[in-house]
């Protein structure tokens, strides 16, 4: 077991209205499983997926990452946990647009414990590009990218530090057919190479590709 | 660190237009803040003449006349007996008559005392009208005090002054902080000079005709009758060097208006202190929101992928110290405006002053980055539905 999350809540304040989005949740997911995570718009999937990055904190309840309780950890501690044991992919790409694509691919890099230097960096970043097909476009600027390579350079990213586990909310939501194609398969190479990915979607089909999905709806979560 | 330091370099390359176009505004801000803040010594030397006033009786209760001077520079000066009597029965004898000599160091002695800014020879009733009196130990003819601001000479040390024929004097006491007098309308600061108080005969014998080009002309005569007048500018017009004109103009006056002008200009110049102060860091203030609005998806994906918030604040402050290092560095460095910031003790504040406003610059610019960053909630970014 790789992850375990225990009776997460997670509550919104709005003014005066709360909404509580997280009703409770609790599951665990083991190493190399691939897990989609569907539900409804509004439901909480990118919340759960945040909370278990790292990146948000929950109302209440617990994660644990490898049996460590990590809900009590400090700001430093936890920035440094999303950088060695996660990888972030999101919708929208996150990438900064006038910057390169080594600039991007660099940057969990640079927050690394373990000191590299540039030519280091560069021998690295071109090694991923070459698992996602972009070794090409290293120089180019992310502004000048389609749709299909963005989302790969953010892959590229996330993968940079040998991250344990993938999290990926809608990968595909912004790609075409043949792109969504092509990222869902280097993501499930990953899995196979040991890795474990969770994946928010609302696809079915992709959904139907994971190991286990985890259904969420009225902020508890159903595993099918 | 040097991943900051990195990080910033890029910041800076990223924005290298604004950030030029910043420092030239930066540099003339500097430049004409620098002009107004040296005006402001103004203000303190028309305090320092009203104090004048408040302290002598002889200008607060009289009228002392001075001499607008005409100089023949064809021709060099006539003295015979009759006139050396008469100026010095007005100086050494008479009791309503002051006069000054500005330009009596002995050649080499700026040398010796680089802080002096000159010595002054004073006769007649020149330290009764601005106080002097107080200063004086014992009776005798010749009094030396040096001012509060010079360092190279101390009370009892010996200085030889004279130029056709020298005199050694020990020093008799050091002057307070801010004692001026004045040469028909002009204040003169003491602070950093050597005072001579002494007579028109020892004046003349240590500087012979010299002397008398600077003793004729800055005559001053306190409530004079019409006669004695006359007779001054008779005796003026007989060296064929001089011709002397009653300047009927109220000292006090002409402090007063001096005064309210200076306050007047101060006060402007302080306005437009203040108003380019203030112009400045918003306009800083308004470029580093913009640099962090536009920014916030870098400062994001770094604060996903390890960077702690104190690491952003830290690479904005950073970006701040050194976009206002720049134009500092560049303006401190320019020899001539260093020279005239430190060549008089009276405008080194100036220096110190832009410092500090740097430095509170760059503390107000760096807290106003540091929670427009805050604000923006890393939560809310990642929610989808924002």
């Amino acid at each position: 077991m790789i992850i375990k999350v225990q009776n997460i809540k997670k509550e919104y304040i709005s003014g005066r209205s709360k909404n509580l989005v997280l009703k409770g949740v609790s599951f665990e997911v083991n190493r190399g499983e691939k897990v989609a995570i569907v539900g409804p718009s509004g439901s909480g999937k990118t919340t759960l997926l945040n909370i278990i990055g790292l990146l948000i904190q929950p109302t209440e309840g617990e994660v644990y990452l490898e049996g460590k309780n990590v809900s009590s950890l400090s700001v430093k501690e936890r920035a440094r946990l999303r950088n060695k044991f996660f990888g972030y992919i999101f919708q929208e790409f996150l990438l900064v647009e006038e910057d390169t694509v080594f600039q991007n691919i660099e940057i969990p890099l640079l927050y690394s414990p373990h000191r590299t230097t540039k030519r280091k960096r560069k021998e690295m970043v071109r090694e991923v590009l070459e698992k996602v097909g972009l070794e090409v476009k290293i120089k180019e600027k992310v502004k000048n990218l389609s749709g299909g390579e963005r989302q790969r350079v953010a892959i590229a990213r996330a993968i940079i530090n040998d991250p344990e586990v993938i999290l990926a909310d809608e990968p595909t939501g912004s790609l075409d057919v043949e792109n969504a194609e092509k990222v869902m398969n280097i993501l499930e190479d990953l899995v196979a190479k040991g890795k474990t990915l969770l994946i928010v979607t609302h696809n079915e089909l992709i959904a139907k590709r994971c190991d286990r999905i985890f259904k969420i709806s009225d902020g508890h979560v159903t595993i099918t | 660190m040097p991943v900051l330091i990195k990080l910033v370099l890029k910041d800076i390359r990223k924005n290298k237009w604004k950030i030029a176009i910043f420092v030239f505004q930066m540099l003339v801000f500097l430049f004409l803040l620098m002009l107004a803040l040296a005006q402001f010594p103004m203000i303190s030397q028309g305090i320092k003449a009203i104090n004048i006033i408040k302290i002598s009786n002889l200008i607060r209760q009289q009228e002392i006349m001075s001499f607008k001077d005409y100089m023949n520079i064809w021709s060099e000066i006539y003295i015979d007996k009759d006139m050396y009597y008469f100026f010095e029965d007005l100086f050494d004898k008479g009791d309503n008559a002051y006069s000054v000599m500005e330009s009596a160091e002995p050649i080499g002695f700026s040398d010796r005392f680089p802080d002096v800014d000159g010595v002054v020879f004073a006769v007649g009733k020149f330290d009764e009208v601005f106080g002097f009196d107080k200063y004086k130990p014992e009776p005798k003819e010749t009094y030396v005090f040096v001012g509060a601001d010079v360092k190279t000479i101390d009370v009892g040390d010996q200085i030889e002054l004279g130029m056709y024929n020298k005199q050694t004097y020990t020093v008799d006491a050091r002057l307070k902080k801010g004692e001026t007098y004045l040469n028909k309308t002009h204040y003169r600061s003491l602070d950093n000079k050597v005072l001579v108080l002494t007579s028109f005969r020892n004046t003349t014998t240590l500087y012979q005709y010299v002397s008398l080009r600077e003793l004729i002309p800055n005559i001053h005569l306190i409530n004079p009758d019409i006669q004695q007048i006359d007779q001054v500018i008779q005796m003026a017009n007989r060296t064929k060097k001089f011709a002397l004109v009653p300047w009927e103009v109220s000292l006090r006056d002409v402090i007063k208006a001096t005064f309210q002008e200076s306050f007047l200009w101060v006060m402007l110049f302080a306005c437009f202190v203040v108003s380019m102060c203030i112009f400045m860091i918003c306009g800083f203030i308004s470029s580093i929101y913009m640099l962090i609005d536009h920014n916030f998806v870098e400062y994001a994906v770094h604060q996903i992928y390890g960077a702690t918030p104190q690491m952003l604040y830290l690479r904005i402050i950073l970006f701040v110290i050194f976009i206002v290092l720049l134009p500092a560095a560049i303006f401190y460095n320019v020899p001539d405006i260093n020279d005239f910031m430190k060549v008089s003790p009276e405008l080194k504040w100036v220096w110190w002053f832009m410092a500090i406003f740097l430095l509170i610059m760059v503390v107000l610019v760096s807290v106003l980055a540091i929670l427009r960053l805050s604000k923006k909630d890393l939560t809310e970014f990642l929610r989808r539905d924002r």
